[in-house]
């Protein structure tokens, strides 16, 4: 009677439980959320463009959201057009599920593709006009965004350092939320540039863990579940790209392409980071081979494909769960080194190590460069690195209470 | 042991020579050359340099000239019989070796003392925290530990040069040894030389502090929880023996073990560090033969590493086998 309601919880159940135990371990959790959050309504915090315009002939324009579903300022449009998305679709997705869950598969498909539409169908946009300095000669009026200036526009003078550390300043009245920490080289905000700047690193810890480990598990799946000849060519492959040496590997592959793009970065942190999971899997999977269950999934004639992807990798799963934690903090870790060498993305697209970059050259004048993007880097590798120690704990059988 | 090595320089040489940018444009592009210039195509020198280095052969036949050595060089041995090549960009035809000879003492220096720092630091801690574990110090050890091991070398260094500048000017911030006039008693020679290795080894170290320290904690839990541990105990020896003649010996062997995989390190260090700190060592030297398309160069010390990883690989199997009889190395 007594562990009734502990015997119906599932394996991830009792997880979740142990994990949210953990006050750190929650803490991170809520941080890498708020990143994610920061990450997601990027131009809904900062943005040149208001989201309604009203000019003196009473004519209502929407500059923000022309931009908003047909990005052109950035170079790397596709983690634009994909924020941008995610941002209207991940409110649908938790309405989906918390308000109307009878109706939801329906509901969230046809809002899904619903949301598609404006991305496709806007395409062009207007010459783009300095609304804040038109507001401010009484054009016209408009609603802005908390801060009222883009990332990539050279708005300010250069190398400002943040507002509370300047004695006197000329405050742009126009500008909201005027320089918090400082402009960068060439008068960017690098308040703005980080916000924009947690798109390009959080996306390139995301999806270069998820090449990795997709990578991983596929091939140290076959591996392991075949044997024989397939896991000793295998087995040397892995071998091989251990020897690689990784940064060495990621430096020259980078500095040696011309076209530098985020998306380069992240295969090629993807391509060299799939090992560990794929030994990790082929242990595991060594191992789950000898139980009985799967000699009982053989003899009942089910295909080895389905023996590995649903028989057996959710029994292997768990391990894996906490290499992408900690690869996530990895990547951005990457991400920001190769940016700080230079060898990042291309120039006008902002990430927290392109920041540091810019500060590398005269840190002691331009500290305010060098700390707060630092200061990025830390807290979203802390949070992730602390969620995948928090989660190595609740998964850990030994420690199960 | 050797298939693997041949494998991974062979497929290096490749996506060297099939990748963008080339040794030529980053050499003889001088800042005389006018973009018209170079619109025109290669110059006679360029077609010249070209073919003395064999760059104008396919990659394969440019593997096998790093291999056997390069006929249209004279003296030049190839690889197997111990000759690295010739620098062609980084220092123009130095030889590769003496390079290298000069670029290794420094990165030997700091990485070998911040090793040794970091098992200093790190093991006791993470026997202390296993011993007491889910004290308050092995909960706050831990999450220090998280957040130092998330704290980018780079930008601590950075920041460390900021502050340091600022409020303890004397104090050095680049350049690993100086250059300290004879008159010097040798005690401030000692003073000044270890004041330039501080900043660089601590911010080499400190990274690694959590993987080992954490590392430590698990195998040593792991022992803590054996029946020759409570053997021990119940046969009342006291705790201080059963952690210490017991618990750690038998701990300790994993650690030994895992230091082979520091080996590639030692030699290509952290470019980071040197970079920041403008130390002429070897993470610097790749990276220059990187940037410039060095590919003798790059060829060395991509082998070197890789090398040094196989053998890091086969030293800690050894190893395992020795210190644990159980462990057979022919199956």
């Amino acid at each position: 009677m007594h562990n009734k309601s502990a015997k119906s919880r599932s394996y991830w159940q009792n997880v979740w439980i142990q994990f949210r135990q953990k006050k750190v371990a929650m803490l991170s959790l809520y941080t890498a959320l708020f990143l994610f959050i920061i990450a997601l309504y990027a131009p809904f915090i900062a943005s040149r463009l208001p989201f309604v315009w009203t000019d003196n002939s009473g004519v209502t324009t929407y500059p923000f959201f022309r931009e908003f579903f047909a990005p052109m300022d950035s170079k790397e449009k596709l983690i634009e057009y994909l924020f941008n998305y995610l941002a209207l679709a991940v409110p649908l997705l938790l309405i989906c599920f918390f308000l109307c869950r009878r109706y939801a598969r329906y509901l969230l498909i046809f809002g899904l593709v619903l949301l598609l539409i404006p991305f496709i169908a806007l395409q062009s946009r207007n010459q783009p006009q300095d609304f804040s300095r038109l507001e401010a000669a009484g054009v016209g009026s408009g609603i802005f965004a908390p801060i009222n200036y883009g990332p990539y526009q050279q708005e300010f003078q250069p190398k400002l350092p943040p507002n509370w550390a300047q004695s006197a300043q000329k405050i742009d009245k126009t500008r909201k939320g005027y320089n918090l920490l400082g402009t960068d080289e060439v008068g960017r905000d690098v308040l703005v540039r980080m916000i924009y700047g947690a798109r390009v690193s959080l996306s390139v810890g995301f999806f270069s863990v998820g090449i990795a480990t997709i990578l991983g598990v596929v091939i140290g799946a076959i591996a392991g579940y075949f044997g024989g000849w397939v896991d000793i060519v295998i087995s040397r492959i892995i071998e091989v790209v251990i020897c690689f040496p990784t940064f060495f590997l990621t430096l020259t592959i980078i500095a040696f392409l011309e076209q530098r793009s985020i998306l380069n970065i992240m295969l090629v942190i993807g391509l060299t980071g799939w090992t560990g999971t794929a030994r990790l899997i082929r242990g595991e999977i060594l191992k789950e081979k000898q139980l009985d269950y799967v000699t009982g999934a053989i003899a009942l004639g089910v295909r080895s494909h389905r023996i590995i992807f649903t028989h057996i990798l959710p029994n292997a799963l768990s391990p894996v769960l906490i290499g992408i934690s900690f690869g996530i903090a990895g990547a951005i870790l990457s991400e920001s080194g190769l940016s700080f060498l230079g060898l990042g993305v291309a120039t006008p697209t902002a990430t927290w190590g392109e920041l540091l970059n810019e500060g590398r050259d005269s840190p002691l004048s331009n500290w305010w460069l060098t700390l707060f993007p630092g200061i990025a880097i830390f807290i979203a590798m802390t949070a992730y690195n602390l969620i995948g120690e928090g989660m190595r704990d609740a998964m850990d059988p030994r420690l199960k209470k | 042991m050797l298939p693997t090595l041949i494998l991974i320089t062979l497929l290096s040489y490749m996506m060297m020579r099939f990748a963008p940018g080339d040794p030529i444009k980053s050499n003889m592009l001088s800042s005389s050359d006018t973009p018209a210039q170079i619109q025109e195509g290669e110059s006679e020198a360029a077609k010249q340099f070209r073919k003395h280095f064999g760059l104008d052969k396919p990659w394969y036949v440019g593997y096998w000239y790093w291999l056997t050595g390069n006929p249209n060089i004279p003296g030049s041995k190839g690889i197997i019989r111990g000759d690295f090549g010739i620098s062609i960009t980084v220092n123009l035809g130095t030889p590769v070796a003496e390079l290298i000879k000069e670029r290794l003492p420094p990165t030997i220096k700091l990485n070998l003392i911040s090793i040794v720092i970091m098992y200093l630091v790190a093991i006791p801690i993470g026997i202390y925290s296993a011993i007491f574990k889910d004290s308050i110090f092995d909960r706050t050890s831990s999450i220090i530990f998280f957040m130092l091991y998330s704290l980018p070398s780079f930008w601590i260094a950075l920041l460390a040069i900021i502050v340091i500048s600022k409020y303890l000017p004397w104090w050095p911030t680049s350049n690993l040894d100086p250059s300290i006039p004879l008159t010097e008693s040798y005690w401030n020679v000692l003073l000044i030389t270890a004041r330039h290795y501080v900043l660089p080894i601590i911010c080499l170290a400190y990274g690694s502090f959590t993987f080992l320290s954490r590392f430590t904690r698990s195998t040593m839990l792991e022992v803590i929880k054996q029946d020759y541990i409570r053997t021990a105990r119940a046969k009342g020896l006291s705790n201080k023996k059963v952690i210490f003649k017991h618990a750690l010996r038998n701990s300790v062997i994993p650690l030994i073990t895992t230091s082979s995989s520091l080996l590639p390190a030692l030699i290509v260090g952290s470019v980071f560090i040197e970079f920041i700190f403008r130390i002429p060592g070897m993470g610097m030297l790749s990276f220059e033969a990187i940037s410039s398309r060095d590919y003798p160069l790059l060829m060395t010390t991509a082998g070197i590493t890789a090398a040094l990883t196989l053998l890091g690989i086969l030293i800690s199997d050894i190893t395992y086998g020795v210190v644990d009889p159980r462990i057979s190395l022919d199956k």
